[in-house]
């Protein structure tokens, strides 16, 4: 790999260009743009959030010998062929009102999950799970094991060669898995539909647009539909352009 | 000293295979390993490095047991301070030689006699690049100053120059009887060319695999050619 970082090229400084334009076309719109708004702050904490779990969690489905891995890699998988109202439904039932840890939440953080941002937000968290750790873990497991043991024998612990060896060798699976879980979480609507409601806090730019489509409010809906696609578009061109980067040379 | 008896049996469906390494090794000097392709020389070197973990026997450092079933000792890699130089490198690819070297030195510093050798093995001027810049065998020279660079205790190189071509390998020969390799330190390495381990090792092992391990002197190699591993 070039020792140029992904983020130095010139040509995905150009797609995020256009993501803030995208971006500042709907902040000067006379449209109602908070459900953007909620959809980003949503996207972005998500994605946050999501990296710092899925690092650890990649590295020890990549790496660990335990005979017991596969359970956590069917809990990661799980939300891929999960539908989301199964998921929104168990949430509710585990960490609703009605549960005991949904009151215990309440009365003493003054924390309630349902609908509410924190509740959407850590229901896309684990609805998005996989599309963050999957791409890291094929970048891990692709790492030759080689590289690996060389840093094992230069007297390195494991944190030191994760941070120094894995994760920069990696950048290309770590951006794609953070596009994806972006992109991801920007068209997410069941989870949030379910967990959040249609109230104004929890209004992502998905439900907003069934919303008008419902109240046919056909030009605001197209609008929002338009913005969302050219969004959405732009960062699957950006997964696919990092996944046609020029392949690793790990000499 | 390095006393070596490991075992350890792959078993497969399509083939089984053993390999068995015993020999006491000196505390210093280059043993050549020489034998077949696929007969385990790898594996045995591994086991001596702690990358592959033996079923049964001991592998024991001036005193210090690095390996043995029997108490279930088993010391992690990175404690053995074994240099190991790789078939393919291993290069960091992430960093620049430089940095490959600083990452290799115990605190970061690298020692003036570090400096010398890779001044000496003329890669001062590629200091700066990554090493997908750099040919086979410039990059063969530097995970070989890199290795030295971690100060170890014991050298081990497996296959260096199997990757290189001959040119490369005479250059880089040359260098490495002129800065004195192994400096009082023990140095393995495995190799199924009779004639790179000639020219560079003070002792030649015939392994065959099953364990028993015929010594031979370069000269020896030389004067009867291939004959005497037949």
């Amino acid at each position: 790999m070039n020792k140029k970082s992904i983020i130095s090229d010139k040509r995905f400084i150009l797609l995020f260009l256009a993501v803030f334009v995208v971006a500042l076309m709907v902040y000067l719109s006379d449209y109602n743009y908070t459900p953007f708004w909620i959809t980003f702050k949503l996207a972005f904490l998500t994605t946050t959030i999501l990296l710092v779990i899925s690092i650890p969690v990649s590295y020890f489905i990549s790496y660990s010998k335990s005979k017991m891995k596969f359970l956590l890699e069917s809990f990661v998988s799980l939300p891929i062929v999960l539908p989301p109202t199964v998921l929104g439904y168990y949430f509710i039932v585990a960490l609703g009102p009605r549960s005991s840890v949904g009151r215990f939440l309440e009365d003493n953080l003054g924390l309630s999950l349902i609908f509410s941002f924190e509740g959407i937000l850590l229901g896309s968290i684990i609805y998005c799970l996989p599309f963050m750790v999957y791409p890291i873990v094929n970048g891990f497991r692709n790492l030759p094991r080689s590289m690996i043991e060389s840093a094992q024998l230069l007297g390195k612990s494991k944190r030191n060669i994760l941070w120094h060896v894995i994760i920069p060798n990696n950048r290309g699976a770590i951006a794609s898995g953070v596009l994806l879980s972006f992109a991801h979480t920007i068209g997410e609507f069941g989870v949030v539909l379910m967990i959040g409601g249609n109230i104004p806090e929890t209004r992502v730019a998905s439900i907003a647009i069934y919303d008008e489509m419902n109240q046919m409010n056909y030009e605001s809906a197209d609008h929002l539909a338009l913005v969302l696609l050219a969004f959405s578009f732009i960062l699957i061109v950006a997964i696919h352009f990092i996944r046609n980067t020029k392949k690793k040379n790990f000499a | 000293m390095l006393k070596v008896d490991v075992h350890k049996k792959f078993i497969s469906k399509r083939r089984n295979a053993e390999v068995s390494f015993t020999y006491d090794f000196p505390s210093e000097g280059i043993i050549g390993v020489y034998g077949a392709s696929g007969i385990g020389k790898s594996t045995a070197l591994r086991m001596i490095a702690g990358l592959t973990k033996p079923d049964k026997g001991a592998v024991l450092f001036n005193e210090q047991t690095w390996f043995d079933h029997k108490t279930y000792k088993n010391l992690a890699v990175a404690e053995r301070k074994v240099g190991y130089v790789f078939q393919d490198y291993n290069l960091f690819p992430n960093m620049t030689v430089h940095e490959n070297l600083i990452y290799a030195a115990p605190s970061g510093i690298i020692t003036p006699e570090i400096s010398e050798l890779s001044e000496a093995m003329q890669l001062d001027e590629l200091l700066e690049n990554v090493p997908e810049e750099l040919s086979g065998g410039q990059r063969q020279r530097i995970a070989i100053i890199r290795s030295l660079a971690s100060q170890p205790n014991l050298l081990l190189l497996d296959e260096p120059f199997s990757a290189l071509d001959d040119d490369a390998i005479e250059n880089i020969i040359t260098e490495l009887k002129r800065i004195k390799l192994n400096k009082g330190m023990l140095t393995i390495m495995v190799s199924h060319r009779r004639d790179v381990l000639a020219a560079l090792c003070d002792q030649i092992l015939h392994y065959n695999g099953q364990g028993e391990l015929v010594s031979y002197t370069p000269q020896q190699m030389k004067n009867k050619g291939f004959e005497i591993f037949n």
